[in-house]
């Protein structure tokens, strides 16, 4: 015979196997007799038997077929795909926009003309800051004379042109 | 010209282009009408070899520009000319250099140039153009052992 908390225990271990309709009949019967005078034990074979039909409800709600799940990561990169494509679309007409906006006349003509000024502005003021690197010498004309030829030769840019006289044949260097 | 770059670098300073070019474009009438003219006559030949240490910076220029290899400095002739006025130089070989000023425009002095043989006839005549600092070089009258190279330039 048990005593009241040994019964409880032998309930508690033999729970699962009553409310699966698992136990033995002499088993059946002294369990039934406990949690007919035991709240304790009721309650937790109450509330196991809640969780257990829970469980069999969840298990039972219907899975994807084959067929849906072939088809489910393609339709995932698909969307992805059309998500991608329409951020794309969204920067091109940005882009878009940005040049009709810079090709009106009342940005365009006043962007040009601020640009003009600054390229003659540092072509200016590279030729007044560093005058050795603009062209420091022009020959504007050069003729010899009656018994003389002469010849003008310049190297390059940076140097300095070279005005050669050839006087009753003298050669050059 | 100390007084353009003085006039860039307050430009550059304080911003716009725009008062950069009013800058430059404004007459400078505080320059007198006067171009110091300078005129290094060189002797090169190939007897012997060396550059006269006096030629200081042309030296490299004459090594680019020519292959003697031997260059003497016989004289540097310098002085002012107003514009109009001849400037006269004493060239070796009884010949005579004269530059006359004859515009001073945007910075550059334009300068007619000439070569004159012993008797006074015009053996070369050149209009250039030049920035202050820039040079020409004139050569080709023949002394012995060598040539003449005048490098003319003016500030």
């Amino acid at each position: 015979m048990f005593s009241g908390t040994q019964m409880c225990e032998d309930v508690a271990r033999r729970l699962e196997e009553y409310l699966d309709g698992e136990a033995p009949p002499s088993a059946r019967a002294r369990i039934e007799a406990h949690l007919e005078g035991c709240q304790r034990c009721r309650q937790a074979g109450d509330t196991l038997r809640d969780l257990r039909a829970a469980v069999r409800e969840a298990a039972g709600q219907p899975s994807l077929t084959p067929a849906e799940a072939a088809a489910f990561w393609p339709a995932v990169r698909a969307r992805l795909r059309e998500a991608e494509a329409e951020a794309e679309r969204r920067s091109l007409a940005g882009a878009a926009r940005a040049v009709a906006l810079w090709l009106r006349p009342a940005v365009l003509l006043p962007a040009l003309a601020v640009l003009v000024g600054v390229i003659l502005g540092v072509s200016v003021l590279h030729n007044e800051l560093w005058p050795e690197t603009a062209e420091a010498v022009q020959v504007v004309s050069l003729e010899g004379g009656a018994s003389s030829t002469v010849m003008l030769m310049h190297e390059g840019r940076g140097k300095p042109p070279v005005i050669w006289i050839f006087e009753d044949g003298a050669g050059a260097n | 010209m100390p007084a353009t770059r003085t006039w860039g670098a307050l430009a550059l300073r304080g911003g716009g282009p725009l008062l950069l070019l009013a800058l430059l474009a404004a007459p400078r009438g505080g320059q007198a009408a006067t171009v110091q003219i300078r005129a290094d006559v060189i002797l090169a030949s190939n007897q012997g070899t060396g550059i006269d240490e006096r030629l200081g910076a042309a030296a490299k220029q004459l090594g680019d520009a020519f292959k003697y290899s031997r260059y003497e400095l016989q004289s540097s002739p310098s002085g002012a000319a107003q514009l109009g006025q001849p400037w006269q130089a004493a060239l070796p070989g009884g010949r005579t250099l004269e530059v006359t000023p004859t515009a001073i425009a945007e910075g550059n002095y334009v300068l007619q140039v000439r070569v004159l043989g012993p008797k006074g006839d015009p053996v070369m005549t050149s209009s250039v153009r030049l920035r202050p600092g820039g040079s020409v070089f004139i050569g080709g009258p023949p002394h012995p052992p060598g040539v003449l190279i005048i490098a003319l330039s003016a500030s």
